[in-house]
């Protein structure tokens, strides 16, 4: 019975071993298969799987492979599946080390935007550049002038914004002596931009001019008769005008578009100021002045209307008594002929004279309006460039202050 | 002249007459004229007003109206052209030239964009600069220390803090000998760290270095210290006892014009070229295992090896009737690698690189096929096709590549061919 059992024990032993050595030989195969195909990655992850194979795959990626060629996101992935305390995983992280130190080098003299591109094409290496960037620029921050502080927080963006805005914050003289110094051509450039409204302004101005003398023309000329009177005949002229070009309106519209210049103005220099530390400061500010339209020519055409009405009644009168003897004397319908071709001839002749009064005086009046806008044009538009002018040295004195 | 004075007398009584009776005559005539005249007066009026008395005081009122109708149209009617009183448009289009602008230009926020770009260009003035020279270089400092901390813990000081112990007792072994060892040991680890995991996994390579310590290639290549510390010798315990190859720890690695001389106790084994070209110059290196992606040559037969040290390729020259045997000799035979690349009885060997023409039975030329018809048949086909080509071209290249499944070292399959022409002779195993 011992001996039957030893006899079982000695085979099963040996079929245990045997099976053992087929399981050795097939994972020998394996791995050689594994060699043979020349790919690293596919060692390393072999070595992971079966870490007794480590010591043949540390062998044949020493002896056969050249891990430097790895990419830095090649051997990076490779090192996370072996600890550094292991001989395949010491020659990995050791690998990417070094890969790290070139990508240093490498980043070190770049620009910032050169580092944001070379993130950018190269995703896998953000956070070690990042922490880089963190062990040079971010050690370095109270060494960092307030322009370099902005490079860093503009361009390397959302990069340790609250400690590069505390920084920043504690650099008021920095940014107000910059402010200082970049005044003028803040302001040189502000100048630059009154054309613009000056253009508004005399756009507004005579388009106002044109519009309004259109109305006021032809609502005149809906008025097919005037007052006899000249006097009343000339002020019923100069209350169209009043309606049509109301100076009122006009400094509203204008007074509109340089309130809002001078927000924008205001609101730019605000941001200035605040940069600068400076609270308060000059605003821009003019008040449009009303027009004085001159509007009050010499009405004495208008005479020629109350006298050519008094000449129709006569003319008619004559005419009537023309007619009558001819009438009486040819005795027939040639008197009635005559009546009416008179009369006829004394209405063209009024017409003729009212009109051409009333045209002269319009004329008269529309050469003094253009006059009045010729010259409240010139007057605002400098008067506007004088205020800026001398606001702008008020807010200069206040910055550099 | 009592004419001329009756005549005067006469005259002068005619001039009282005249005056006298003149006298009330013109009242008469006055009293007449005013008749006359009130009735021409009146013949005239009603002449004047014929016209009037014809049209009646209807018809009158009717013209009348008609009159002052027709003067209020044409009033209306000319004072239309008052309208035409215009300010030239040419007053505001000008504008445009005037300033260099056209169309809406009230809307004044780019005024203040454009002036919050111009602050920003003030505070952000700053732009494509190297990331060195931020800082007044403290950023290049900063960033440096970080890698020369990165660059300490790569760096070697000592042999001692890398090596095993066992590697350190071996080099403490050669340097007596060669007291340069460990100095240059040191170096080579620092050039090429590779070395130094070769060491640590087989301590015996401490033998090969210190044995081809006098060229500086071989001694910092990894795959030479590999090879002949561990892959050579792999097979060596499968062979008979008797035909031991010479212990791989012996051979040296000399220089001579240029060239590595492989040696075994002053004989020549063989030379290299490069880094994977050996020239057997006897038979012993061909029986061990061979070296891993290396080209083997002897005489006018080549053979090619893989990652695994496996042949994958075989060319020989054959020259028609210039039989030539190999000249170096063996004592191993085809049969004692049956253990190493067989597996069965069944298994026959076969030299591809044909002893006829220099080949001999090699581990490197030697290769274990199963001895089937169809296997036996192909080698008749391969000899028949040597012999064609040998008719044909009178010397031809025997050309054989063998495939391998998986990382198996025994082959599936040898195809034989001649020139590559004239067909394939194709041996297989079932494995």
């Amino acid at each position: 019975m011992d001996i039957i059992m030893r006899k079982l024990y000695l085979s099963v032993c040996v079929s245990i071993m045997l099976s053992v050595t087929s399981m050795q030989a097939q994972t020998y195969d394996n791995l050689c298969n594994v060699i043979n195909q020349n790919d690293i990655k596919s060692l390393v992850e072999y070595a992971a799987r079966y870490p007794d194979s480590e010591k043949q795959v540390v062998d044949v990626l020493c002896s056969l492979h050249d891990i430097s060629e790895l990419t830095y996101e090649q051997l990076s992935e490779l090192s996370k599946l072996h600890n550094r305390d292991t001989s395949l995983g010491h020659l990995l992280h050791r690998e990417n080390d070094r890969k790290e130190l070139e990508i240093f080098s490498f980043i070190e003299p770049l620009t910032l935007e050169e580092i944001n591109s070379y993130i950018e094409k190269y995703p896998g290496r953000k956070s070690l550049v990042q922490r880089y960037i963190d062990k040079s620029i971010g050690n370095s921050l109270p060494n960092l002038s307030y322009l370099e502080l902005n490079y860093v927080s503009t361009t390397m963006n959302g990069y340790e914004k609250s400690r590069i805005k505390a920084e920043i914050g504690t650099r008021s003289a920095e940014k107000k002596e910059l402010m200082a110094q970049n005044v003028n051509d803040f302001l040189v450039q502000e100048q630059k931009s009154l054309p613009r409204l000056e253009y508004v302004m005399e756009k507004i101005i005579w388009s106002f001019f044109v519009e309004g003398h259109k109305q006021l023309v032809e609502n005149y000329s809906r008025i097919p008769m005037v007052p006899d009177d000249a006097y009343s005949a000339a002020h019923q002229y100069q209350e169209l005008v009043n309606v049509c070009l109301s100076p009122k309106t006009l400094q509203k519209m204008l007074q509109t578009e340089v309130d809002n210049y001078c927000e924008q103005v205001n609101k730019a220099r605000k941001d200035y100021a605040l940069i600068a530390g400076v609270k308060e400061y000059p605003k821009m500010s003019y008040k449009v002045p009303l027009i004085a339209l001159r509007s009050n020519v010499d009405y004495g055409v208008l005479y020629n209307i109350a006298e050519a009405r008094r000449d129709f009644v006569v003319s008619r009168r004559d005419v009537s008594q023309g007619s009558g003897v001819l009438g009486w004397l040819t005795g027939g319908l040639w008197g009635l002929g005559a009546k009416f071709l008179g009369d006829w001839y004394c209405i063209s002749d009024l017409v003729d004279t009212e009109y051409n009064a009333r045209k002269v005086y319009v004329q008269d009046v529309y050469d003094n309006l253009y006059a009045s806008f010729e010259d409240y044009s010139k007057k605002s538009l400098s008067q506007i460039k004088t205020t800026l002018t001398q606001n702008e040295k008020s807010y200069e004195k206040f910055i550099k202050q | 002249m009592k004419n001329l004075l009756s005549n005067k007398r006469c005259c002068l009584v005619g001039m009282f007459l005249f005056i006298g009776v003149n006298a009330s005559y013109s009242q008469i005539l006055d009293w007449i004229g005013d008749q006359l005249k009130e009735y021409v007066d009146n013949k005239i009026n009603s002449i004047a007003g014929y016209t009037d008395s014809q049209l009646g005081s209807f018809g009158r009122a009717l013209w009348d109206g008609v009159v002052e109708s027709e003067l209020q149209d044409k009033l209306a009617e000319r004072m239309q052209k008052l309208g035409n009183i215009e300010v030239p448009l040419s007053t505001v289009s000008s504008l445009d030239s005037k300033y260099g602008l056209s169309g809406e230009q009230n809307d004044f926020r780019d005024i203040y964009w454009s002036q919050s770009d111009l602050t920003k260009s003030f505070v952000y003035s700053v732009k494509m600069k190297s990331m060195s020279t931020l800082g007044n270089g403290s950023v290049r400092q900063n960033g440096q220390a970080y890698s020369e901390s990165i660059r300490q813990n790569l760096s070697i000081a000592s042999l001692r803090d890398i090596v095993s112990s066992e590697v350190m007792d071996s080099v403490a072994v050669y340097s007596m000998s060669n007291a340069s060892i460990a100095d240059g040991l040191l170096a080579d680890i620092k050039a090429n760290e590779n070395i130094l995991y070769i060491l640590n996994n087989h301590p015996s390579a401490v033998r090969i270095y210190h044995n081809s310590f006098n060229i500086d290639k071989l001694r910092r290549s990894p795959k030479h210290l590999l090879y002949w510390s561990t892959q050579a010798k792999e097979y060596c315990t499968l062979l008979p006892k008797k035909k031991a190859l010479p212990d791989v720890g012996e051979i040296k690695f000399e220089i001579d014009n240029g060239k590595v001389q492989i040696s075994n106790n002053g004989t020549l084994l063989g030379e290299m070229s490069g880094s994977s070209t050996i020239s057997c110059s006897s038979l012993e290196l061909q029986n061990y295992r061979a070296m891993p992606n290396t080209t083997y040559i002897m005489g006018e037969i080549e053979w090619k090896t893989d990652a695994i040290g496996r042949v994958v390729s075989i060319k020989q020259v054959i020259y028609k009737g210039n039989n030539v045997k190999c000249l170096y000799k063996s004592k191993l035979k085809s049969k004692d690698f049956a253990s190493i690349i067989s597996t069965g009885d069944n298994m026959k060997p076969y030299n591809p690189a044909d002893k006829k023409y220099g080949g001999a039975e090699t581990l490197l030329n030697t290769f274990f096929f199963e001895s089937t018809g169809e296997n036996k048949k192909q080698l008749k086909q391969a000899k028949k096709l040597e012999k064609t080509a040998l008719k044909q071209n009178g010397n031809c290249i025997k050309v054989v590549s063998i495939k391998y499944p998986g990382g198996s070292t025994i082959p599936s399959e040898m195809n034989i061919s001649y020139d590559g022409l004239f067909g394939t002779a194709t041996l297989t195993n079932n494995i």
